[in-house]
C-alpha cells in the first residue's frame, strides 16, 4: 500500500509571464506506507515543489495526489484536514519557532487539531522524548537553545500531530556527525513506534543510504531511478550524471570488485561492508585450514 | 613557524550574556587559551562539532569579533592592537575573506557580474580595473558564461561560487570558507572543493575551510580539530584520522573507507593502513590482502 501516490504531476512556476518555468512535467512517484522512504535530486530538480504537492501547498497544474489513497484536492476546502494527516518538516525548521516557550510551541500544532489538553500534554511529552529533548528544557524560550536542540523542538511540533506521513526536507543539514546521528535516530524511532510513513529529503547519500528503505531519484522534474536503496546506488554513473553520487563505501565497494575481488554490488553501508569482507576473509581463511 | 600568516597568541573568546544591566556578563569561554599559527599559502581544515568554536574562530581573524583574550597576528601585524584605524580594519577584512553558508544570504545584486563588482566597488577601485578584476574572479570560478544571469537561476554551487569570485575580485591573501559547502548537493560541493583548491594551488591563496565533512577534509594539507574551544588534534590529514577513537569522543567521523581499514585492523588484520587516504590505492591494498589470505599463502 502507498501512503502517498503522485500520478502524472505538471507544475509550472509563474505560469503566463515571462518567467514562467515548469519545474514538474508529468511526475509519478509513490511512497510506501510504514517505510522510511528518501527522495534525492541535484538542486532545481523539482524535490522542493514535489514536496509542498504533498500536503498542497502548492497544487499540481495537472495530475492527483493520492494520501492514503484519497484525492486532497477532492474537497479544497478541506485542504487544511490534509495537513494534519502530512506533516511537512522544512529545511532549517528552528527559524519558524514563535512561541515563549518550547512547550506551547510543540503544541501549537495539536492545540489547532482540536484536542484535549491532556491529550496535547501527552502528545508534547512523547514528541519530545522521540527527538531527545530534555524535559527541563520544554519551560524555556526556544531563543534560549541551542541551534540543534531548536531543531529538534520545530522536528517535535509536527510530530505531536503525529501524521500518517511526515516528511522532512534536509533535517539534518548543518548539523555534526553526532547530531546527525541523533536526529535520524528519533525520527527512525517515531516511525518504528508509531508506524507512520516517513519521507526525507536529503543531499546526503551517506544519510539516505542509512536510513531509508528505499528512494526515488529526481531529475530535472521527472522521475530518474525508483527501487530499494542497494538497488538505487547501483546505478553509480547515472547518480553522478544527475549531480547526486553514491556513499564513499559504494564507491569503494566498486573499486574491489575491478580489483577481482567476489564482493555484492549493492552495499551501501560501512556495516554491510564489514560483514561482507570479514565473511570473505573468514571463509577463505577456514578454507585454508 | 617562520613568518606565519595568522598567529593566534593565547587567544580566549567569550560572548557576552545580553542580560541588561551595569556590568556585562560574559558567558562561559567560547574559545580557551588557542595558540595557533596559519602558514601562508596553506590549505587547512577545520573540523569540531557543532558548538565547539570554528566558527567563532573565524570570525576572529578579520575582526568580525575581537578576543576577549589574547593577541592575533596578520600578516605579522598586530590586528588587535588598540591604535587600529577603521581603515586598517577594512585592510583586514579585504586581505581575509569569508564565504558563509547559505549561498541565498551572500549574493546582494541582481546581476552575477554586478554582484562580484560589489566588493571591489566598495573598496573605490576605479571602474576600468573593477571591469578586468570582475573578469578574471568569474574566470577563475569557471563562471564568465553566466555573468549576466540573474543569480536566482543559478544552482546552489554555482552561487557559492559566484560569492568566491565576489571575494576572489578583492584581492584577499587569505579566504575563510564556513561550511560553504553544507547546503550544496553532491555536484555543487565538487565544484566548490574544486574551486577552492585551484585558489590555494594555482593562485597561491591561503585557505581555512570549516567543513564537517571528512573527506572534504582529507583535500587539505593539514587538519585541525577544535574540540569545547581547545584544539584536541592537528596535523597532516593522514595523522588526523588515525586517531579514529579520539576523533568519535569529540563527535566527529572519519571517512567509511577509513573506518572499515581501522574496523579490519582493530580485529588483528595488522598490516592495513588505515591512514592511506587514496581510495583506488586503499582497494589495491585491501584486495591483496584478501587474495593472500585466501590463497593459502604459509602466514
Amino acid at each position: 500500500m502507498n501512503a502517498l501516490e503522485l500520478k502524472d504531476i505538471t507544475f509550472t512556476y509563474s505560469k503566463k509571464t515571462p518567467f514562467e518555468s515548469t519545474a514538474l512535467s508529468g511526475v509519478s512517484a509513490f511512497f510506501e506506507e510504514k517505510k522510511v522512504n528518501g527522495l534525492i535530486g541535484h538542486t532545481g530538480s523539482g524535490k522542493s515543489t514535489l514536496v509542498q504537492m504533498m500536503n498542497g501547498l502548492l497544487k499540481p497544474d495537472e495530475g492527483t495526489v493520492l494520501l492514503m489513497g484519497k484525492d486532497i484536492w477532492e474537497e479544497p476546502k478541506k485542504i487544511r484536514q490534509v495537513r494534519f494527516r502530512c506533516g511537512l518538516v522544512f529545511q532549517y525548521p528552528e527559524y519558524q519557532l514563535f512561541e515563549d516557550t518550547c512547550e506551547k510551541d510543540i503544541a501549537f500544532g495539536p492545540r489547532n487539531m482540536g484536542l484535549s489538553d491532556e491529550e496535547i500534554r501527552e502528545r508534547v511529552k512523547s514528541a519530545a522524548e522521540f527527538v531527545g529533548l530534555d524535559s527541563s528544557l520544554l519551560k524555556k524560550s526556544p531563543f534560549e537553545l541551542s541551534g540543534g536542540q531548536k531543531r529538534r523542538v520545530a522536528l517535535a511540533g509536527v510530530m505531536a500531530m503525529e501524521p500518517s506521513v511526515l516528511v522532512l526536507d534536509e533535517p539534518a543539514a548543518g548539523l555534526d556527525p553526532i547530531g546527525r546521528t541523533e536526529i535520524f535516530g528519533g525520527i527512525r524511532g517515531y516511525q518504528r513506534a508509531k508506524g507512520n510513513t516517513v519521507i526525507i529529503v536529503s543531499h546526503s547519500m551517506e544519510d539516505v543510504a542509512e536510513y531509508c528503505d528505499n528512494l526515488t531519484v529526481l531529475k530535472n522534474g521527472r522521475v530518474l531511478l525508483k527501487g530499494s536503496t542497494g538497488e538505487v546506488f547501483m546505478h553509480e554513473k547515472e547518480l553522478i550524471e544527475s549531480g547526486l553520487g553514491v556513499p564513499q563505501i559504494t564507491r569503494f565497494v566498486r573499486l574491489l570488485r575491478e580489483e577481482g575481488i567476489d564482493l555484492p554490488e549493492n552495499i551501501y553501508t560501512v556495516e554491510e561492508a564489514l560483514r561482507e569482507v570479514k565473511r570473505l576473509l573468514g571463509e577463505r581463511r577456514g578454507d585454508n585450514a | 613557524m617562520e613568518n606565519p600568516f595568522i598567529k593566534l597568541d593565547d587567544v580566549s573568546f567569550s560572548y557576552e550574556s545580553g542580560e541588561e544591566g551595569p556590568v556585562t556578563v560574559l558567558l562561559p569561554p567560547i574559545l580557551k587559551h588557542i595558540n595557533l599559527e596559519i602558514a601562508k599559502g596553506s590549505f587547512t581544515a577545520i573540523l569540531g562539532h557543532n558548538g565547539s568554536g570554528k566558527s567563532t574562530l573565524a570570525k576572529l581573524l578579520n575582526l568580525i569579533l575581537f578576543p576577549t583574550e589574547g593577541k592575533i597576528y596578520i600578516d605579522g601585524k598586530n590586528i588587535t592592537d588598540e591604535n587600529m584605524t577603521e581603515d586598517d580594519v577594512y585592510e583586514i577584512r579585504r586581505k581575509i575573506g569569508m564565504v558563509f553558508q547559505n549561498p541565498d544570504n551572500q549574493l546582494v545584486a541582481t546581476v552575477v557580474e554586478e554582484d562580484v563588482a560589489f566588493g571591489p566597488e566598495n573598496l573605490g577601485i576605479k571602474p576600468e580595473e573593477i571591469r578586468k578584476r570582475v573578469d578574471e574572479a568569474l574566470e577563475t570560478v569557471g563562471m564568465s558564461a553566466f555573468k549576466k544571469h540573474s543569480p536566482h537561476q543559478l544552482s546552489g554551487g554555482q552561487k557559492q561560487r559566484v560569492a568566491i569570485a565576489g571575494i576572489i575580485a578583492m584581492l584577499p591573501e587569505c579566504i575563510v570558507f564556513d561550511e560553504s559547502t553544507a547546503m550544496l548537493d553532491p555536484k555543487g560541493r565538487k565544484e566548490v572543493m574544486d574551486t577552492i583548491e585551484r585558489l590555494n594551488r594555482e593562485n597561491g591563496i591561503t585557505v581555512l575551510h570549516i567543513t564537517h565533512n571528512m573527506e572534504e577534509a582529507f583535500r587539505a594539507d593539514r587538519v585541525i580539530v577544535i574540540s569545547d574551544g581547545v584544539i584536541s588534534l592537528d596535523g597532516t590529514p593522514q595523522e588526523v584520522f588515525s586517531n579514529v577513537e579520539k576523533l568519535r569522543t569529540v563527535g566527529l567521523d572519519v571517512p567509511q573507507v577509513t573506518e572499515l581499514l581501522y574496523e579490519l585492523k582493530s580485529i588483528g588484520y595488522d598490516e592495513i593502513d588505515y591512514t592511506e587516504t587514496d581510495e583506488l590505492k586503499c582497494a589495491k591494498m585491501l584486495a591483496e590482502i584478501i587474495k593472500r589470505r585466501g590463497s593459502g599463502d604459509p602466514e
